[in-house]
């Protein structure tokens, strides 16, 4: 436990001191928020969002889903495939230090980065946006699962790739599909059904979905749901068996 | 007492063998060295007896355990070649965390001092010279208090000052009664820092002795060169005490042999009257041991 508190906090500082991604990934979530949520429109109740507004609907969950895709596909693989490459992960594994534990603290700090982001689209939704407080209690969990979700899906990455420049080549390979699927530039309540349909058995897309109808107040569908436990059973299941700690 | 017990070591990675058949082993409170060229296995040998890789033939045992087991990595201080640490950690606080790993670390603050790194305590890795990033992670493997260090090329990149304080840093933490293991490129240093020597040669011990031993292994043990004043043949010499052969090329005569040979050839040209001018007495050194024992220069591929 010691030793898993002291590497977050030496990671966290770490990162800090080479704040530009970090901090692009917890200002462009809050930039996409103000850009598509000033326009009246999204204060309006929109017949295909079911009657919700997007200012509480599809706007703040697109925001979410790229902090979230930048950090699970970008930050968390780029940081350990760099370990890999620079045999720091060699160095690790000749002390008592557990591999577990080392990836506990990239995760424990990457997660707490997607957080701060979702806690700054909140409060800037709330404060500049007119955006509606929604339920916690659903809107939580559903951001917990998505962590669980979506950060195995880095680590597998993390797994694969030998080096930073493989991690980001791999990562740049999912995240442009799963951001078309998960309506980054067309809103899936837009796409044709087939197209959709893809998009609600990616994780990405599940995830953004299930963001979306926790923040509306609803009870995110099954489906979705089923398809984050999917993907942490599969990748983090795969990433375990593909992991060489050194 | 054996601390590190390596026995037929075999490791091949795909078709290619890296170590074929490396057997030595390590008693409590010596300096052991590794000696090879680049590519006999010295490294894999050792990258075997840190846990790092299993084994594909023969037994690795280090302190009585598997070096596998967890418990070894809070006994055993290693420093790795070409690993690096995150750039922008500082100094102190890679020490710091590294010794937040063990059940007794050392104090980071004197290992500082002790390396010449108490200044740069504060300095991010990535604005590290060579020899210091050298010297943080020579601090690194010992900032655990371990009971064995094994040191993988300990001062590449050193200058000639930071090696000799590395030595005598080694030299300090042996007498804390640390068993160190070492491996190195560099025969001076071999000689001068191992109390036995293991010397590996494309995958294979071919020799485990003292340095002293291991040179005089070496029958041409000296070689003394010189100019005769008068001409003097070959067969004049071969018969002298402890000669072992004579070869004279364009008036420049080599003889090499065992013993006081000096003194020998000077008192056999004496009595012919012959001074022996720009004479020059070379000892035999691990080096030309080395050379002898594995047929080849070292820093040479074969």
């Amino acid at each position: 436990m010691r030793a898993l508190t002291r590497l977050t906090l030496i990671e966290t500082r770490l990162m800090l001191r080479e704040i530009s991604p970090p901090m692009f990934t917890v200002l462009l979530p809050v930039v996409l928020l103000v850009v598509f949520g000033l326009p009246a429109g999204t204060r309006k109740p929109d017949p295909v969002l079911g009657g919700h507004r997007g200012i509480d609907t599809l706007i703040p969950s697109m925001s979410i889903m790229v902090s979230m895709a930048m950090v699970a596909f970008f930050m968390l693989p780029v940081v350990l495939a760099t370990y890999r490459e620079k045999g720091i992960l060699r160095r690790f594994a000749t002390t008592p230090v557990r591999p577990a534990v080392l990836l506990g603290a990239q995760l424990v700090m990457n997660a707490g980065v997607v957080l701060v982001s979702m806690v700054l689209t909140l409060a800037v939704g709330l404060a500049a946006l007119d955006m509606r407080l929604p339920n916690l209690l659903l809107v939580v969990p559903t951001f917990l699962l998505g962590l669980l979700g979506l950060f195995p899906i880095g680590l597998l990455v993390a797994s694969l790739a030998g080096t930073a420049k493989a991690a980001t080549g791999c990562a740049l390979g999912l995240w442009f599909p799963s951001a078309f699927f998960a309506g980054l530039y067309i809103p899936v309540e837009y796409l044709p059904s087939v197209l959709r349909r893809i998009g609600d058995f990616t994780p990405l897309g599940a995830f953004r979905q299930a963001i979306q109808a926790a923040w509306a107040g609803d009870v995110p569908r099954p489906l979705h749901l089923a398809v984050l436990a999917a993907s942490f059973l599969v990748a983090g299941g795969l990433a375990v068996r593909y992991y060489r700690p050194a | 007492m054996t601390v590190i017990d390596v026995q037929q070591l075999h490791k091949r990675y795909g078709d290619r063998v890296a170590v074929q058949d490396v057997s030595f082993s390590v008693r409590r409170g010596e300096i052991f060295g590794i000696i090879g060229r680049n590519g006999a296995g010295k490294t894999t040998t050792v990258e075997c007896v840190e846990g790092l890789r299993e084994a594909d033939g023969g037994t690795v045992r280090v302190l009585g355990l598997d070096p596998r087991d967890p418990a070894v990595r809070q006994r055993l201080g290693v420093q790795l070649q070409e690993s690096q640490l995150p750039d922008r950690i500082r100094v102190g606080e890679a020490l710091e965390l590294f010794a937040s790993f063990y059940d007794n670390p050392g104090s980071p603050a004197r290992l500082l001092d002790q390396l010449g790194l108490a200044e740069h305590a504060k300095q991010q890795y990535r604005r590290l010279s060579g020899g210091q990033k050298q010297r943080l992670s020579i601090a690194l493997s010992l900032v655990g208090s371990p009971e064995v260090a094994v040191l993988d090329e300990l001062t590449t990149g050193l200058d000639p000052q930071a090696r000799r304080d590395t030595w005598e840093l080694i030299w300090n933490i042996r007498d804390r009664g640390v068993t160190v293991l070492l491996v190195t490129h560099f025969m001076d240093e071999a000689e001068r820092l191992c109390d036995r020597i293991a010397v590996v040669d494309r995958g294979r011990t071919v020799a485990v002795d003292t340095p002293e031993a291991l040179i005089r292994r070496v029958s041409s043990g000296v070689t003394v060169t010189f100019r005769p004043s008068a001409p003097i043949a070959a067969e004049d010499l071969a018969t002298v005490p402890g000669v072992g052969s004579v070869g004279v090329d364009d008036g420049l005569v080599t003889v090499t042999g065992s013993g006081n040979l000096a003194h020998e050839v000077s008192s056999a040209l004496a009595a012919r009257s012959v001074v022996p001018l720009s004479l020059n007495i070379v000892q035999a050194d691990l080096e030309s041991a080395f050379v002898a024992l594995t047929g080849s220069p070292t820093g040479k591929e074969s």
